[in-house]
């Protein structure tokens, strides 16, 4: 009896385990499969580490939305794309971004200068490739 | 109590007089540079110049026009911040100076600054009605930006 059941359950419990499994996200927030899709690994790494808390749907200020929202990117036309890399590469290197304040808060979103080497090198070649389009 | 009037009224009026002696520089440059964005965008309108210097120029560019109390103390120090925080953000007169990506995003960021009322800011607009964008403003020089955009991008 006992061993009758166990070998019908353990199929079916295999099946809600991965169903369930799913629904697991590793990156947080999820963005929609289009934006950053393409982008670097380390990049993207950097990027869901410091900026996506306040720049992507659902998250940061009405403020931090309308500068930049990562969620809406491949919404925005070509040319306000361009803009937002050459401005995303601006703050960055000025140390605009991240906030001060958020920076105080949060001390492990403070960026290196390695890290924003890499973001504001993507960015640049980023916003040349698509001056070439 | 009325010796204690008097007495905050000169403290008031000694401290008002005392702090005309911390002056500010006026933003007045002597000539229009060739980088002015005007001067780099010969084709557009005059009209759009035109209100486009009365809505932006007093803190986005290097000629600010000081009305008549802007060089008493403390307006002139707020004044003056106003100022340096608009042109440590976008300064028209050196336009020709951005490389293309830095154009791109100066005209991309005006029409989407004007579009949420973002700018010019209220606290400007309370004293200066005329540098109020209609819809119509707002729609031609969106217009106008997006359009000088695409062709900064298809013409290098």
């Amino acid at each position: 009896m006992k061993k009758n059941i166990g070998f019908s359950i353990l199929p079916l419990l295999a099946l809600v385990v991965f169903v369930a499994a799913q629904n697991i996200s590793t990156v947080s927030p999820q963005l929609p499969q289009d934006a950053d899709a393409k982008w670097p690994e380390e990049v993207k790494a950097i990027l869901d580490g410091t900026c996506y808390g306040c720049h992507t749907d659902d998250n940061g200020s009405e403020k931090s939305r309308n500068a930049l929202n990562f969620s809406k990117w491949e919404d925005y036309k070509l040319t306000k794309k361009i803009g937002k890399l050459n401005d995303i590469s601006e703050v960055l290197k000025e140390k605009k971004m991240p906030p001060k304040k958020y920076i105080e808060k949060f001390p492990d979103k403070a960026l290196s200068d390695k890290q924003i080497g890499v973001i504001t090198n993507w960015a640049n070649a980023e916003a040349n490739k698509l001056m070439e389009e | 109590m009325k010796n204690i009037g008097r007495i905050i009224l000169y403290i008031f009026l000694g401290s008002f007089i005392f702090i005309q002696f911390f002056r500010v520089e006026k933003n007045q440059s002597e000539e229009v540079s060739q980088d002015d964005f005007f001067v780099q965008n010969p084709s557009m309108p005059e009209a759009m110049v035109s209100q486009l210097k009365t809505s932006c120029y007093d803190c986005h560019s290097n000629f600010t026009q000081y009305p008549w109390y802007a060089s008493i103390a403390p307006f002139s120090w707020v004044i003056d911040q106003h100022i340096r925080n608009g042109k440590d953000e976008l300064n028209l007169s050196e336009y020709g100076s951005f490389d293309n990506k830095k154009k791109i995003s100066v005209l991309s960021k005006i029409c989407e600054m004007i579009s949420d009322s973002s700018m010019p800011p209220n606290n400007y607009l309370m004293l200066h009605s005329d540098a109020a964008l209609d819809a119509d403003d707002i729609s031609a020089i969106c217009d106008w930006s997006d359009g000088m955009a695409l062709f900064i991008m298809r013409n290098r």
